[in-house]
């Protein structure tokens, strides 16, 4: 049974992807033809693309995320169920309800989203997107490179005293800062301009902007999946080895590095993987929310295939769109099984 | 000390109250929405405020003009057949997998894991296509094989699992005892597993529940369609309606929300066993 609705069907694929097939009459081999037709088609590179960002965003914001709140909900304090089980409640929503109430979300004229950032002072998507990079490149990175390498510099001089390790963390953290800003006038070099709406919050029509707006959306679901993962593998942190950390002097930063997050590095693997692999799949979001527009700004892989060979009646080449899809997962797929295999051998 | 722990547990009931508040954001906007009639909707400036004037004539509307009640009686046909189908043959796939040792297990065990992560578009237009040859093609029984057939992958992965950790040496008296392998799977491997079986149909039951593309693929006629198609069609057709699709969503929404509510432990528990355990 399985056979017949799930490995004979990766096969068939395969072949028909090679094939001229419109659904009735006969399939006619057509070689390389519909790669080559991929390959030259627009709409394939932007879904391409933002299946890129779907994959960028898709782990790099969740997993951390999911880490820091999964250490918060971990507290042993009354009440920490409770926001588990209001936390997790996105998780059991359908991708179809999840399109509906964000489409809401992002309405353009009174939605929340755009009430909030009005009430920031803010008149238009493009402002946004010059907020968010001012706020990257002059806090978060010159935050973040300056701990980095106040703590190198405090590690590499083995320093002891907390007062001293203080200083030159917060030394650092200031010549960060001093060249983010003296950087200031390079920037606009470097930067392409906004091609943002530079009136309103079109938040799912702007074709530059629509595919993080659905990306944030189905973020909303992935966070507490990733949290799960991560509670279930904080359990796996013997209490013992965080005390004898604490004895040891380390400090919390220290304790999180060094010990936290080498126990975690299964849950981690799994979270990364998982994410990977949905964000391949994304499609039922997509499609429910955009139908991949507008002019198919926002398409993604999956949703072209469908489109393709449900609406379009190209069969043979929205099988090269999924072999395609296929071919990216499969690196991710054998990471997985590897894991699978690894932990056999225990 | 004592300072420090206090800002801590101060800073998890600020910090927890904002996450769980943002997060609960969506809800109440289709909360509100469900319950107010068009025109406050539309005369009020923020459409997302707190209802003025409950109706709950909205869900009953929905339920009725919108043929919602017909998509959720028929999302229940697909959905517990679906998951007793998966059930059944993956315990005993499961304990062919556990119980017997041969060659090629490791092989279809990697199988099942790599067809659970396979993207979906790979299957799209072959199962269509077996669907209309078997002439199951919008029908119940189209959906049902193809949900049972697919998570039939996870379903073994995840009980295989579960039952590897069944002591070896409870098998080894019970052959002693003379019993046979069928009798070993319904007297012991099955009553033992039954938590992780639980768990595992809590999963499948939202999953199912909540599929879209599957239904889209194999199901055309308005009759039979499950609740995620049903909502989108309630879109198409009072799609100024505002207050009707939030109650719609708020309808489908609501079998996995309740079933996770009554059985979250479950729930967790086989979202964590299926993943990190693999």
């Amino acid at each position: 049974m399985y056979t017949l609705w799930v490995i004979a069907p990766i096969v068939q694929t395969l072949i028909m992807s090679f094939t001229k097939w419109d659904g009735m009459s006969q399939a006619e081999f057509v070689g390389f033809k519909n790669f080559q037709d991929l390959f030259a088609n627009k709409t394939f590179w932007t879904s391409l693309k933002n299946n890129l960002y779907w994959l960028i965003l898709f782990v790099g914001i969740p997993v951390p995320i999911g880490l820091l709140v999964a250490m918060l909900f971990d507290m042993k304090l009354p009440g920490n169920k409770l926001f588990k089980t209001l936390f997790y409640l996105s998780m059991t929503l359908s991708f179809v309800v999840i399109a509906q109430i964000w489409s809401w979300i992002f309405e353009p004229r009174s939605g929340v989203m755009t009430t909030f950032f009005q009430a920031l002072g803010f008149e238009n998507l493009a402002q946004v997107q010059q907020a968010v990079i001012d706020l990257l490149l002059y806090v978060a990175i010159p935050l973040a490179v300056g701990f980095l390498v106040g703590w190198i510099i405090n590690n590499r001089l083995e320093i002891q005293s907390s007062g001293r390790r203080w200083l030159i963390t917060f030394s650092s953290l200031v010549i960060c800062f001093i060249i983010s800003l003296t950087l200031y006038k390079l920037w606009p070099v470097v930067l392409v301009p906004s091609r943002l709406a530079k009136r309103g919050f079109p938040w799912l029509s702007d074709p530059n902007f629509v595919t993080f707006s659905l990306i944030f959306a189905s973020i909303w679901r992935q966070i507490p999946y990733v949290m799960v993962l991560y509670l279930a593998g904080l359990k796996g942190v013997p209490p013992e080895l965080i005390e004898a950390s604490i004895v040891d002097g380390a400090n919390w930063g220290q304790r999180f590095i060094h010990v936290i997050l080498p126990m975690l590095r299964p849950a981690t693997t799994v979270a990364i993987t998982i994410s990977v692999i949905d964000s391949l799949r994304a499609f039922d979001i997509v499609y429910a929310m955009t139908q991949g527009g507008p002019f198919n700004s926002s398409s993604v892989l999956a949703n072209y295939m469908y489109i393709e060979s449900f609406n379009n009646y190209r069969m043979g080449y929205g099988s090269a769109i999924a072999v395609v899809q296929f071919l990216i997962t499969l690196g991710f797929i054998i990471v997985y099984l590897n894991n699978v295999i690894k932990q056999e051998e225990k | 000390m004592d300072k420090k722990k206090r800002i801590k547990i101060i800073m998890f009931y600020v910090i927890g109250i904002t996450l769980v508040a943002i997060w609960l954001i969506p809800f109440f906007i289709a909360a509100f929405t469900s319950v107010k009639s068009m025109d406050e909707i539309m005369s009020s400036k923020y459409f997302w405020a707190p209802p003025q004037k409950v109706e709950w004539i909205n869900f009953e509307e929905a339920w009725t003009t919108g043929n919602m009640g017909t998509y959720f009686k028929n999302t229940f046909i697909v959905t517990v057949p679906s998951v007793l189908g998966a059930l059944l043959l993956s315990t005993l796939s499961a304990f062919a997998l556990s119980f017997y040792k041969f060659r090629l297990s490791k092989t279809i065990l990697l199988i099942f894991v790599a067809g659970m992560l396979i993207p979906f578009q790979m299957l799209l237009i072959p199962v269509f296509r077996l669907s209309n040859n078997l002439n199951i093609y919008d029908t119940y029984q189209g959906v049902i094989l193809f949900h049972v057939a697919f998570q039939l992958g996870f379903c073994t992965f995840f009980l295989r699992n579960f039952m590897k950790g069944i002591p070896v040496s409870l098998y080894e008296s019970a052959k002693i005892d003379g019993a046979k392998d069928i009798t070993i799977y319904s007297k012991i491997t099955l009553p033992l597993s039954l938590p992780a079986i639980a768990a595992l149909g809590i999963l499948e039951f939202t999953w199912i529940w909540n599929d879209y593309l599957w239904s889209l693929i194999l199901l055309s006629s308005d009759e039979i369609k499950t609740i995620t198609l049903g909502l989108v069609n309630l879109k198409g057709q009072y799609h100024a309606s505002w207050n009707l699709i939030a109650a719609g969503s708020l309808i489908t929404a609501a079998v996995p929300l309740v079933v996770f509510l009554l059985f979250q432990r479950y729930f967790i528990e086989g979202l964590t066993v299926g993943a990190v355990k693999g």
